[in-house]
């Protein structure tokens, strides 16, 4: 198990994406898909959305629940909420930090 | 649509395969889509994510390189069995001998092969450095033996043997490969330099073929069963 995204490569970025999308509740692949591409502007493929799901679950960072007719939703596990929000903590101190430098450097 | 589900191994497909059919009914894929589905496909064979038969446990994922390099490996040594047939066996003559036709480019292979399989067998623990000297090694003398023929050909063909030799005696010592195949790879080294020096080609070429066929088998093993110490990709 492991609560870092670092090495999920090229699925990082949907990743953080989908656990972003799972914050709030439940939801199966395709309603995922569907926040996704309300949150971010652009829709994740299914083959990409798959793969992410696979990783995120076999880090134990969102559960299946049963499924609903074929499709399955999932959920954020302790260690996915705690991944997310570290995840989150750090891209909001990247992006005030660098707000911060482009404030300074176009004040002079 | 479900076609293309059968690009995915088995134990995916038993996972993930009827979810995922329901979300491309309510959604069908457009044709960067399929694309997608079709690089997920190929992502679930070499990074399987999902227990089941011929899957890795994730937390055992193997690395890409290695499993790229088995491949290699094994294509080589079919087109290795291939060359040694055909040299013999079809009226094919490419540079006007038979002995030196086909199987120049079975050679060629060969060291790619030997080269790759030796890289596979220092993937183990404490060889970091020796991958890349032996591949170097094995792709120089060999193509220096395809490109410029006699006297590099007796150079060449020297190396190799050399360097399946070395290849033993470093699976010897880390304990890479089994008794036997570290005997099998010295009886077809020691007959390959013979051939070299005797200038007979059959037991040249014969024992250089059982030496690729040993390690790629043992590269291939090495993908079945990688080593505790290594990390996931």
């Amino acid at each position: 198990m492991s609560g870092d995204l670092g090495d999920l490569g090229r699925f990082a970025e949907p990743s953080l994406f989908i656990l972003v999308s799972l914050g709030d509740r439940p939801k199966h692949g395709y309603a995922i898909m569907e926040d996704i591409e309300a949150l971010s502007g652009s829709r994740i493929g299914p083959g990409t959305l798959y793969a992410a799901l696979a990783r995120l679950e076999a880090r134990g960072l969102i559960e299946a629940l049963p499924p609903q007719d074929r499709r399955r939703p999932y959920k954020l596990t302790g260690l996915g909420a705690t991944t997310l929000k570290a995840q989150l903590e750090g891209l909001e101190g990247f992006a005030r930090t660098g707000l911060r430098r482009l404030s300074g450097s176009s004040s002079t | 649509m479900t076609r293309l589900l059968r690009l995915y191994p088995g134990a995916w497909r038993d996972r993930y395969g009827d979810e995922l059919v329901a979300l491309l009914e309510e959604h069908p894929a457009t044709a960067l889509e399929l694309f997608d589905l079709m690089r997920g496909a190929l992502d679930a064979h070499l990074h399987p994510q999902v227990r089941g038969s011929g899957a890795a446990a994730p937390d055992k994922e193997i690395p890409v390189n290695q499993r790229i390099l088995g491949a290699m490996a094994a294509i080589g040594g079919l087109v290795w069995i291939v060359g040694i047939v055909s040299t013999y066996l079809l009226p094919l003559d490419v540079y006007g001998e038979r002995d030196t036709s086909l199987a120049v480019w079975g050679v060629a292979i060969g060291a790619g092969l030997i080269g790759i399989a030796l890289g596979e067998l220092g993937t183990r623990p404490g060889s970091a450095s020796w991958p890349g000297h032996a591949i170097a090694i094995a792709s120089i003398s060999l193509g220096v033996t395809v490109l410029l023929g006699w006297p590099w050909l007796v150079i060449g063909l020297t190396g190799l043997p050399l360097m399946v030799m070395l290849g033993a005696a470093r699976a010897y010592q880390t304990d890479a490969l089994p008794g036997r195949a570290v005997a099998a790879l010295g009886v077809a080294s020691v007959t390959a330099l013979v051939g070299v020096f005797g200038f007979t080609g059959g037991p040249l070429y014969a024992a250089i073929g059982v030496a690729g066929l040993v390690l790629a088998v043992m590269a291939f093993r090495s993908i079945e069963a990688p080593p505790a110490a290594e990390h996931p990709a």
